[in-house]
This record gives C-alpha cells, sequence and structure tokens, in this order.
C-alpha cells in the first residue's frame, strides 16, 4: 500500500518534472535588404533587433528554444521567394520576419499562406498587405502607406500647407504614395497644382525641382524613397527652394536618411513615423544597447518593428507552444493585446494591421541638434484609432 | 658547302670592324619556328642587304634587331652592346632605326607631327632643311592634315625622312621598292646612296635585287629562316645564276 | 512671348541650361572612359567604381584630414589615377592581345568588387559632402535661380575637356599617344616607351573619372553604388560619340545633356531611357558612332573546345549524360527548387554561351528575352489562363519575335558595338517592363499558378514539375548538341573564326548569325517562360542588365565554347547566391573575384579545362 502511493508520488513528480523541461522550439528566419537600397534602415540591423527581442523576452527560462537565421534577399523577389521557400519547406522556419521592399514582401506573403507559416512584416509599405493581398498568416507591423499618407498630408494641410505638388518616382510604389496623399490633400480641402513622375533611381533633380518651384506650391511633395529621396531634398536646398518659401514633404523618410543629408540639408523636413529612439526612457534605453551593435546607427522605425513583432510572436508562442501551424499563431496574436517598451500598448486587428500611434516629426535646425542622432522633434501624435486606414475600407477578404 | 665556306670567308673579313654582329639568331612567331639561326656582320657605312623568296624571314629578321619579335635568343650585338633581351625602346636608343614595309605612316597625325614624331635617340641627326634637301616633295606636303592623304611615294619619303631626324647611325630598311612607280624607286636609290655618303650604316631587306643592286656593298640569300649565301656587289655577275635559282625569278 | 508645346519660354531657358550643365558633367565623365577606349583599346568597366571613389575621396580628406573641396579637386584624382596604375600594371596588361571581351569582365569584375568593399563600409544611403562655402548660394536669373555651384560645374568642366583635347590633338605628347593607339609597336621601334605611356594613359582616364566623382560629391549623395546605374549611361555615351573619339565624347555628353533635360520637361518618365534609344537609332545609322573610327578586329577569344581539333565530341555527350543523371539524382539530396532554378539558368547561360562561343558576338542585352518571355508566360498562364506548356510556348515564342526584330537590325555590327546595341534594347525593353500595365512594374507578376500540365499532371507536386523542368532543359540542351555539331554548327564556327573567308566561300554571313542569334534567344526565352512558372513569379530582375552580365559569368567560369560548360557555370553560381545568401552582401563581391580569376588565370572556364586535359573538345 505504502509502496504503491509513493511509486504513484514518484511517477507524478517524475511526470512534473518531465514537462518542465518539455521545450518549444522556434525558429525565426529575418528576410531583409543587407546590400542594397534598404540596408541601413533595415538589413543586420533588423537581424540584431531580433536577437535582442528573444533575450528581452527570457525565452530559455520560458521554455521555449529560439533559433534566429537571416539572409540577404538583395531587393529581387525571385531571390526573396527561394529562400523563403526553402526556409519554409526545408529549413523548418516558423515565422520570417521584416521584409523590406513591397514586391518580395508581397510575393512571401503568398508563399506564407500556402504553407500556412507566419510572416511578420515591418519593412514593406504597401498597404495591400493589409487591404487586398491580406491573409490569416500575415502581421503588418510598423507603418503603411497609407498611414504615412494620412499622417504626412493631413497634418501639413492643418498647419496651412494647402497647395502642393508631387515629385513622385515613377513605379507602383511611387504612384501608390501619390494617389494617397493626394487623396488625402484633396479631402482636407487642399488643392494639387502639379506632378511631375521621374525614373526610378534619378540622380540629378534639377530639372524636376525647378518645375516644382514654378508652380509655387506651397508644399513640394516627395512621393520617393531611399536614394532618390536623399538627392531630392539635397538639391532642393543647392536650389533655394526651402529659403523660397517652400517646403519639402517626404512621404517616406527614415532616420538613416537624415543622417545621410545632415542637419544642414535635411532641416525643415516634415514627415510621419511610428517609432522615435529618444520619446522616452524605453526607446532611449533600447537604442543605446542596439547603436553599438550596428556600426552606431540608431534604431529606425524598421528595426523597432522587427523587436516588437519577434517579442510578440514569442508570446504567443508561449501561451500555444505549438507554431507549426502559422494561422493559428497569427490568431493568438490577434487575441493577445501588445505591449513593449517600443510601441506601448497596442492591438493586432483582424486584418492583420497592428494598431499603433504615428508620430509627425520635423529635423531639427543643426543648433537645435545636442547629440548625434538628435534629430527630430516631435510635431504632432497620431492616435491609434486615426493613424490607419479603416478596417472596412481595405476590402480585406478575411474581413467580409 | 661551297656557299657556306664562301660566306664564312666573307664573314671573316670583316670581324674586327662589326657594327653589328649577328650569332645564332632563332625566332618564332607564336608556335612556329621562323628563324633557325641567322649569322652574319654588318661594317660600319656599308649598305648591306637581305634577299630572299616571300617568308625567307628577311623582315622578320629585321624585326628581330629591333626587338619586335618577342621570342628570339642568341646574340645581337650592336657597337659592343647586347641587345638580344632589350625592349624595342631601348634598342632604338643605341641608335637603330626602322622603317616598315607598310611605311606605318599614322593616319591620326599630321604630315608635320609624323615627320617629328621620332625623338632624338642621339645628336647628329639631320636638321629639318637637310631632310627638306632630300625630299623637297614632302617640304611642299608639310601643311597636310592627315599624314595619309599623302601619296604612296610620299609616304615612302616620310618614312624615311622621320628615323634620318633620329641621330640613329644604322638604319634597317624594309622593302624600299615595293609598289611604287619606277621613277620613285630610283629617287629612293638616290635617297639611300645619298645617306651612305652621309655615313649612315643600312640593312636593305629587298626582293628585287635588281634595286638592291644600285645600292648594295654586299649581299646576302636567306631561305628557310636561315642565311645560305652571301657575296659582295664585286661578285654580282658571277652570282647571278645563283640568285636566279634562290629567289625564283 | 509664346509658349513652346505648353511650357512658358522661362521655363524652356531654364531646363536647356540645366539641361547643359548636366551635359557638361556627362563630357567630363565620359571623357576619361573615352581616353582609355580610344588610347589602350579596354572597355573600363571599372569607371563607375573610380569615379565613385573620387567622391569618397574627397569625403575622406575633409573628414580625416580636414583638407577641403579646393585640394580635393587635385589630390584626390591621383591617388585614384594610382590605384588605377596599380591595376594596369598587375591585371590589365595581361589582357591587350585578347579580345576585348576579357578586359570588360575584368573591370566588370572589379568593379563588383570595389563597390562591394565600400558598401560594407558605408552602407547604402550615402553621406553628406557639403558644397564649398566660395561656391554656396547662387543667383537670381530672369528664368530661375542659378546655384553657383551649378555654374561653376559647367566651367570646370568645359575647361577640363578642353584642356583634355588640346593636349591629345595639339601637343606632341597627344601625337605620341595618337600614334600608339595606331601602331604600338612601331611607335616602340622609335624609342618611345610605349607601355608606360599605356599604363600612364590608363591613370589619366582613372583620374578623370575620380575628378568627375569630386565634382558631384556637392551636389549628389557620396554613395558606394553611385557609379553602379551611371556606368552605363556613360557607356552610352561614349559609342553614340564614337569610340575613340574624344572630341565626340564631349560632344555628344553635352547633347545628352540637353536632350535629356528636354525629355525631363516633356516626358520625364521616359528622361532615364531617352539616351538608350537614341544609341540604337546612331548605331543604326552609323555603326561606329558619330566621330569613331572602325573598330579594331577583335583578336582571339579562347575558347574551351570548339576550337580544338577533331570533330564528333562524343565526350561532350558523355558529360550531358554525367550531368543529366547528376539531376536526377541530387533531388534526393538537395533542395530541388534550387535545382530547378540552377537548370533554368543552365538553359540561359548555354543561350548565351552559343552566342558568344561559337558565333563570336557577345550580347548584353539577353535579359530582355528573358524577360519578356517570363512576362509573357506568366501573364498567359494567370490572367488567359492557359495549361503551363501553353504558357511556355507563348512565352518562347515572344521571345523569338523579340529576337528576329532586335536581331535583324543589331547583326550587322561586331564586338562592342554589338554589344551595346543589344545593351540599348535591352534597356529599352526594362522602361518599358517597368512602365507596361500589364508587367505591374516592380511588384512583377505574383502568383502565377502553375496549372495542370496538358490539363492532366498537377504541377504543384513537386515531382512532376521536376521532371517536367528537367525534360525541357535536358531536351533542349540534347537539341542545341545536334545543332552545333551540325553543318549550320560547322559554319556557324568558320564564321567566327574567319568571317571573310566564309563570306568569300559564298556563305551569307548575315543570313547565319541571325539564325544563330534567333536561336540564342529562342532559348533564352524558353528558360524564361518555364522559370515563371517554376517560381509563380516574373519580375524585373529577370530584364535587368545585370543579369545579361551574370549569364555571361556563369558561361565563363563554365566554359566559353564549351557545348555544356555553362550548365556548371550556372549551378556554381546560383548554388553561390542561395548558399551564401546569409553573408548578403559578399555575394556580390566574390562574384566580382570570380570573374577576375577567371579572366586572368581561368579563361578556358571548368569544362573547358577539362577538355584542355583529356584532349578533347567538349
Amino acid at each position: 500500500m505504502v509502496i504503491r502511493t509513493v511509486s504513484l508520488a514518484l511517477a507524478a513528480a517524475l511526470a512534473a518534472a518531465g514537462t518542465a523541461y518539455a521545450q518549444t522550439t522556434v525558429k525565426i528566419g529575418v528576410l531583409t535588404d543587407m546590400s542594397s537600397l534598404y540596408a541601413d534602415l533595415s538589413g543586420q540591423g533588423s537581424v540584431n533587433a531580433a536577437r535582442m527581442a528573444v533575450e528581452d523576452f527570457g525565452a530559455e527560462r520560458k521554455g521555449l528554444k529560439v533559433e534566429i537565421i537571416s539572409a540577404d534577399h538583395q531587393n529581387k523577389p525571385d531571390v526573396g521567394s527561394t529562400i523563403a521557400r526553402q526556409w519554409l519547406d526545408v529549413d523548418k522556419v516558423d515565422a520570417i520576419v521584416d521584409v523590406p521592399n513591397s514586391a518580395v514582401a508581397l510575393a512571401v506573403n503568398g508563399i506564407a499562406k500556402e504553407k500556412n507559416k507566419t510572416l511578420l512584416i515591418s519593412g514593406a509599405a504597401s498597404a495591400d498587405l493589409t487591404g487586398k493581398a491580406c491573409t490569416p498568416n500575415t502581421v503588418h507591423w510598423t507603418y503603411d502607406t497609407w498611414a504615412l499618407a494620412n499622417g504626412t498630408g493631413n497634418a501639413i494641410i492643418k498647419t496651412g500647407g494647402d497647395t502642393w505638388f508631387f515629385l513622385t518616382a515613377d513605379y507602383a510604389f511611387g504612384h501608390a504614395l501619390e494617389r494617397d496623399t493626394e487623396a488625402v490633400v484633396l479631402a482636407a480641402g487642399g488643392k494639387v497644382l502639379g506632378k511631375v513622375r521621374h525614373p526610378l533611381n534619378t540622380a540629378d533633380f534639377s530639372s524636376f525641382l525647378l518645375q516644382a518651384q514654378a508652380s509655387k506650391a506651397k508644399i513640394i511633395g516627395l512621393a520617393n524613397a531611399g536614394g532618390d529621396t536623399t538627392n531630392t531634398i539635397k538639391q532642393a536646398s543647392e536650389f533655394g527652394i526651402v529659403a523660397g518659401g517652400q517646403n519639402l514633404a517626404g512621404l517616406l523618410v527614415f532616420i538613416t536618411d537624415v543622417h545621410a543629408l545632415g542637419l544642414k540639408t535635411a532641416q525643415g523636413l516634415i514627415f510621419t513615423e511610428t517609432f522615435y529612439w529618444d520619446k522616452d526612457e524605453q526607446t532611449r534605453a533600447f537604442a543605446k544597447r542596439f547603436a553599438p551593435q550596428f556600426k552606431g546607427v540608431h534604431p529606425t522605425m524598421v528595426h523597432a518593428g522587427v523587436y516588437s513583432a519577434v517579442l510578440h510572436y514569442l508570446k504567443a508562442a508561449e501561451a500555444l507552444k505549438d507554431v507549426s501551424d502559422g494561422s493559428k499563431v497569427v490568431a493568438k496574436m490577434k487575441e493577445l493585446p501588445t505591449d513593449d517598451p517600443l510601441f506601448g500598448k497596442g492591438t493586432i486587428r483582424a486584418d492583420g494591421r497592428k494598431i499603433h500611434p504615428a508620430y509627425l516629426v520635423e529635423v531639427k535646425k543643426p543648433e537645435e541638434s545636442k547629440a548625434p542622432w538628435d534629430y527630430h522633434k516631435v510635431r504632432a501624435t497620431i492616435p491609434a484609432d486615426q493613424a490607419f486606414r479603416s478596417i472596412d475600407k481595405g476590402e480585406c477578404p478575411l474581413v467580409k | 658547302m661551297a656557299e657556306a665556306a664562301l660566306s664564312r670567308a666573307l664573314q671573316a673579313t670583316v670581324a674586327g670592324d662589326a657594327l653589328l654582329r649577328i650569332k645564332g639568331l632563332q625566332a618564332w612567331y607564336g608556335e612556329s619556328h621562323i628563324l633557325h639561326g641567322v649569322d652574319f656582320d654588318i661594317r660600319p657605312g656599308e649598305v648591306m642587304t637581305l634577299l630572299g623568296r616571300n617568308g625567307a624571314g628577311k623582315t622578320s629578321t629585321l624585326k628581330s634587331i629591333m626587338g619586335l619579335i618577342p621570342r628570339r635568343t642568341g646574340s645581337i650585338s650592336f657597337q659592343g652592346r647586347e641587345l638580344i633581351s632589350l625592349a624595342p625602346e631601348r634598342i632604338a636608343r643605341q641608335g637603330i632605326a626602322f622603317c616598315p614595309e607598310e611605311r606605318g605612316i599614322f593616319a591620326s597625325l599630321t604630315v608635320r607631327e609624323n615627320l617629328t614624331l621620332p625623338p632624338a635617340v642621339a645628336p647628329g641627326g639631320l636638321e629639318l632643311d637637310e631632310i627638306f634637301e632630300l625630299f623637297p616633295n614632302l617640304k611642299e606636303r608639310l601643311s597636310s592634315n592627315q599624314g595619309t592623304k599623302l601619296s604612296g611615294g610620299e609616304q615612302q619619303m616620310l618614312a624615311i625622312a622621320r628615323i634620318l631626324r633620329t641621330g640613329a647611325k644604322l638604319l634597317l630598311l624594309d622593302e624600299q621598292a615595293e609598289g611604287l612607280a619606277p621613277v620613285i624607286i630610283q629617287q629612293s636609290a638616290r635617297t639611300i646612296r645619298s645617306l651612305k655618303e652621309r655615313g649612315f650604316t643600312i640593312l636593305l631587306v629587298e626582293q628585287n635585287f635588281r634595286f638592291a643592286s644600285t645600292v648594295a656593298d654586299r649581299y646576302y640569300v636567306m631561305e628557310h629562316g636561315r642565311i645560305i649565301h652571301g657575296f659582295a656587289n664585286a661578285e654580282l655577275e658571277a652570282n647571278m645564276g645563283k640568285l636566279h635559282e634562290y629567289l625564283g625569278v | 512671348m509664346f509658349d513652346f508645346l505648353g511650357i512658358p519660354p522661362q521655363a524652356l531657358f531654364g531646363q536647356l541650361l540645366l539641361g547643359l550643365i548636366n551635359g557638361s558633367f556627362y563630357a567630363l565623365l565620359s571623357l576619361g572612359l573615352a581616353v582609355i577606349f580610344g588610347m589602350l583599346n579596354i572597355i573600363n568597366f571599372t569607371h563607375g567604381a573610380q569615379y565613385m571613389m573620387g567622391a569618397f575621396g574627397a569625403y575622406f580628406l575633409l573628414q580625416y584630414l580636414g583638407i577641403g573641396y579646393w585640394w580635393a579637386l587635385l589630390i584626390a584624382p591621383i591617388v585614384v589615377a594610382i590605384t588605377g596604375i596599380v591595376i594596369e600594371r598587375t591585371m590589365l596588361r595581361w589582357l591587350y592581345k585578347l579580345d576585348h571581351l576579357y578586359g570588360l569582365l575584368l573591370t566588370f569584375g572589379l568593379a563588383l568588387v570595389i563597390q562591394g568593399m565600400f558598401r560594407h563600409q558605408y552602407g547604402t544611403s550615402g553621406i553628406p559632402y557639403p558644397i564649398p562655402d566660395a561656391l554656396q548660394g547662387g543667383h537670381r536669373l530672369t528664368f530661375m535661380f542659378l546655384p553657383n555651384y551649378r555654374a561653376w560645374v559647367i566651367v570646370f568642366s568645359v575647361a577640363v575637356c578642353l584642356a583634355t583635347w588640346i593636349l591629345i590633338e595639339r601637343t606632341r605628347l597627344g601625337s605620341y599617344l595618337r600614334a600608339a593607339t595606331e601602331n604600338p609597336a612601331l611607335v616602340r621601334s622609335f624609342g618611345i616607351n610605349v607601355p608606360r605611356m599605356i599604363t600612364l594613359t590608363y591613370g589619366a582616364g582613372v583620374g578623370l573619372a575620380a575628378l568627375a566623382g569630386v565634382l558631384a560629391a556637392p551636389i549628389y549623395q557620396v554613395n558606394p553604388l553611385m557609379g553602379a546605374d551611371l556606368i552605363v549611361v556613360v557607356f552610352a555615351v561614349v559609342v553614340i560619340g564614337g569610340m575613340g573619339s574624344i572630341l565626340g565624347s564631349i560632344i555628344t555628353g553635352f547633347a545628352l545633356g540637353v536632350i535629356e533635360g528636354l525629355t525631363k520637361v516633356f516626358y520625364p518618365e521616359a528622361s532615364n531611357t531617352v539616351i538608350f534609344v537614341i544609341m540604337a537609332l546612331v548605331l543604326l545609322i552609323k555603326p561606329s558612332g558619330l566621330f569613331g573610327r572602325a573598330a579594331s578586329q577583335t583578336s582571339a577569344v579562347e575558347h574551351g573546345g570548339a576550337s580544338a581539333a577533331g570533330d564528333g565530341g562524343r565526350s561532350a555527350l558523355l558529360f550531358l549524360g554525367v550531368l543529366a543523371l547528376f539531376f536526377i539524382i541530387s533531388p534526393f539530396f538537395i533542395y530541388p527548387l534550387f535545382l530547378m532554378k540552377a537548370m533554368c539558368f543552365a538553359l540561359f547561360a548555354c543561350a548565351v554561351n552559343l552566342l558568344v562561343g561559337y558565333s563570336g558576338l557577345l550580347s548584353f542585352g539577353h535579359a530582355m528575352f528573358l524577360g519578356s518571355s517570363a512576362y509573357v508566360s506568366a501573364h498567359a498562364a494567370k490572367v488567359w489562363g492557359f495549361s503551363p506548356e501553353l504558357a511556355i510556348l507563348t512565352g518562347t515564342g515572344a521571345s523569338v519575335v523579340l529576337g528576329i526584330i532586335t536581331g535583324a537590325l543589331t547583326i550587322r555590327r561586331q564586338g562592342i558595338y554589338f554589344a551595346m546595341t543589344t545593351l540599348a534594347f535591352a534597356q529599352m525593353i526594362y522602361f518599358f517592363a517597368l512602365q507596361a500595365p500589364f508587367t505591374g512594374g516592380e511588384d512583377g507578376i505574383q502568383g502565377v499558378p502553375r496549372g495542370f500540365l496538358f490539363g492532366l499532371f498537377d504541377l504543384h507536386n513537386q515531382v512532376t514539375m521536376y521532371c517536367f523542368v528537367f525534360a525541357i532543359v535536358f531536351g533542349t540542351l540534347l537539341m542545341m548538341y545536334r545543332i552545333i555539331h551540325s553543318p549550320f554548327g560547322e559554319i556557324l564556327k568558320a564564321i567566327r573564326e574567319n568571317e571573310p573567308r566564309a563570306i568569300s566561300l559564298g556563305y551569307r554571313t548575315e543570313r547565319y548569325k541571325l539564325m544563330a542569334f534567333v536561336l540564342s534567344a529562342t532559348i533564352a526565352g524558353l528558360a524564361g517562360a518555364t522559370k515563371a512558372i517554376v517560381f509563380q513569379l516574373a519580375s524585373l530582375t529577370d530584364v535587368h542588365w545585370s543579369m545579361s552580365g551574370e549569364a555571361v559569368l556563369m558561361t565563363l567560369v563554365g566554359g566559353l565554347g564549351t557545348v555544356f560548360g555553362p550548365v556548371i557555370g550556372a549551378f556554381i553560381i546560383i548554388a553561390m547566391q542561395n548558399y551564401l545568401a546569409q553573408f548578403g552582401q559578399w555575394v556580390t563581391v566574390i562574384q566580382g573575384f570570380i570573374f577576375i580569376v577567371c579572366v586572368l588565370a581561368f579563361r578556358r572556364g571548368i569544362m573547358g579545362e577539362i577538355a584542355n586535359k583529356i584532349g578533347k573538345p567538349l
């Protein structure tokens, strides 16, 4: 009788001990651009951010074994999709993270759905990812074209910038930015005085800037990105655009672009972002850890988004204990409210859109900056419920 | 056998005074072996002619002396200096000049530029007015802005004229009589004789031995990359038969 | 005053002036390239990277040594020129006797390495460099605000162009250079040290590129990739002006600036592409460019096996068998998708090889066939609902048509002019692909269904898909082998070895070359169409000129002129891209190194070396 009780107790104890040591393995792949346009605003920094999230989550003691791998998609959809397929088919990756460049993101979006794994997008901008192309496997973090257009467009109109001239990169992304911003401007009662489309990767904008100057529009909207944007801004300064009374509105600008331009050239530039490293104590602490690992570069909102997404993903993984079914994990992520030191409290909507506030920032004048990377001052905060396109306007099939 | 003996005898008489001495010269163009051991000497101030059929190796000999055939072995000694492994520009600076068969007038240079192109390699080169004395036609054509607008004969003159300014003492002249009107050929001969009077040493390569006979002091005959026969100008008549045989004319 | 086509004259003058300023910049930039090609017959693809080094040089001088812009104008070009001299002494001098192609590939590889290393160190966002104080601000002209720096650009560029022209056309040193270009051996025989002159000339050309870089630093962001896309435009300028003509490059540079400026006003979307349209037009009417001299004869391109004595090439068939066996067994060990990618690219590389190795024509535009058939095939499968084999057929058909059109227009050209004409057309196709709605722009055509083969076999099944791709690829390779060893193939070889002789024998060489071109285009198209179905995606990468460059690299590595060498080359390059993806940026640097090594030491490529060892043609 005693022996039976003892052996039962022993068995129970062993069983309990066994479960305490059972581990969920999670493999995360950071698919990013390490060699091309977006290498600075995402790139290796995104990989580092993911690692920091794993550390901060305390994966070990929570019974999660997390592995992070990474790859460079070189901004090419076919390279990106091959890597994604290989990761999901062969390498047992459970979640793909970041994916800057909307074309690549859209391709990987389809693959993640096909293989029923998870995709957490931080770098890509296309609002279609939570619109026509939404899937139960994808969460779109950080920002999208609608949020940028809305934030920047509305905020600028409110400050009196009611006549616009668009300088647009002539490809789908540029057109989308222009279209979304134009809609906001017109809806708020502003006027669009002209547009010019320039080829992608133009070096010299003098001709287009001349046309913008001639239009006498108060605001010149830059519906372009990367090197095109920085070149436009640099040359605008040369041609005395701002001195002549017109202002530049960057529709997709990152702190790394401001750094590349220098404050003297970039001062006064207005744009929207969803994360700024100098916002509060917690973001500053993050930046302090992040920068030394990435050549001193301070985190952009894309890096912050990767951190936040991985953190929340691990929370869902901890709750579910099994991440092999991507749509289930994403469903869990939508169920749990988000809370992290970088974006604060937020939620993920049914269409996969992560909701958090956005900030309208202005680039400081050189004399206003007290330290390296002290570049932005926050002009306005756009509350979370207004920052993103409302869920019924997106045509997402999940929401119908 | 007799020829070999004759040529050896010939060489012996000039050995002491040689300006240029070539021993066992072999040369290759890529894989093909074109010179199989050339031996001869040139005395200072003489006009020496290399005769032979097409492909015998005459031009290749000139080019080897000038260093324009990269793969060559043997010995080429000029004024006691060994040239066999020198680069062409170094060889030129020793005082040797080359006038190629195709003349090599530069289309992208004016006539004046063509004429003044080769730099001085030694003192004692002809002055411009001395050159115009030798080649009065050139003076008239000096203003032409493209070297190749000149006639064949004028280009010929230009090709020789330019190397006369350099101060080189040994002139390597390749096929001066080819494809030119008889009048011009005669003038060429006069020029060569005139140069000889001024103390130049000339190694002439010719197929046309009648032309050569009006200027040469000695002759060597080449075949298959070797010297097979040699004789002095005085022995020309005596060697006519052999020449016909070797040259196939 | 009247409006010109809706543009007020004020605005027009402003744009014209800007166009002239840009033109002066183009002229300066292409000057160095023209000098190097004109004098050395080297196609210096590193020019863009050297331009970038000049800009970085200015930045370093300011950042680390506190040396400002004016001194940088002098020092940076000299330093970069020295690096150029080192390159010439150590690498380029070995290539002078060979076909232009090798110089181009070597310098292309160098460009990849240099750009990659700078990118690793400095990222891609760019670095600011200020306009020097003395040139800040500008003047209000009646029709525009002219920044002082821009005025300086045009003055300085004109001065340098003029000085260079005078140096080359009117001085003694210039006469040495011009003569040495025509007949280097003869010039050496006059006692002029031509090799040293060549080295210094290369250095000078490089220095000019760097000078343009310093000039650019204050207006364009200093960025490791700043020369990468510019190089193609600069080439176009030099080709239009006439390779070898200094004056031609200068005039074309200015003309291009103005034309581009006007395009930016009337049809801005096309402003990047107008140069290629002009290049295509000029080359069609005047093949050696506006002021050019006829291209010099190309000499021996080292061929792996094709020139080896003997016929049959049974050993080649044997190797094909080995390769087929490999691709049959390997899907059990290696990820099949990667293998399918390798097979498609193997076909693409073989298509390029057919042209380069067998007809002696280097095409820099083959991406246009790969890409356009990929788009058509993807569209057919997705939008028109064709079954996969019909979609592939349709896509390939598009390539045939494109091949016939471009072939008819380009086949008359030789050597570098041929390469540039194909590039011009490829750029136009790229522009079209970027703009046309059906291609989906930079998103490409996504979600292409794999469908049911012949309506029966589900291609979503990996095994079925793999067998299908295998059948297509190896079937085509076998057919290629048959063609190469047919009378048609022999005639092609004869044309490549000695075209005038072939003509004198009565062959209409133009026809044969066109047939070879169209065949090559078809195979490239087949590769592209198949790839679109396998990856369910067609994108701009497929039509970008770097894709053409990759195909050449694969051919080189595998063995130029061997029948199946490019298959190995493709496999190696794709494997490298795949398995080194985690090292990201290093992939392009490594590719650059491979280009360099192959050109200097390994020209026969893998198959070629094997063919050499066993003494049989492959």
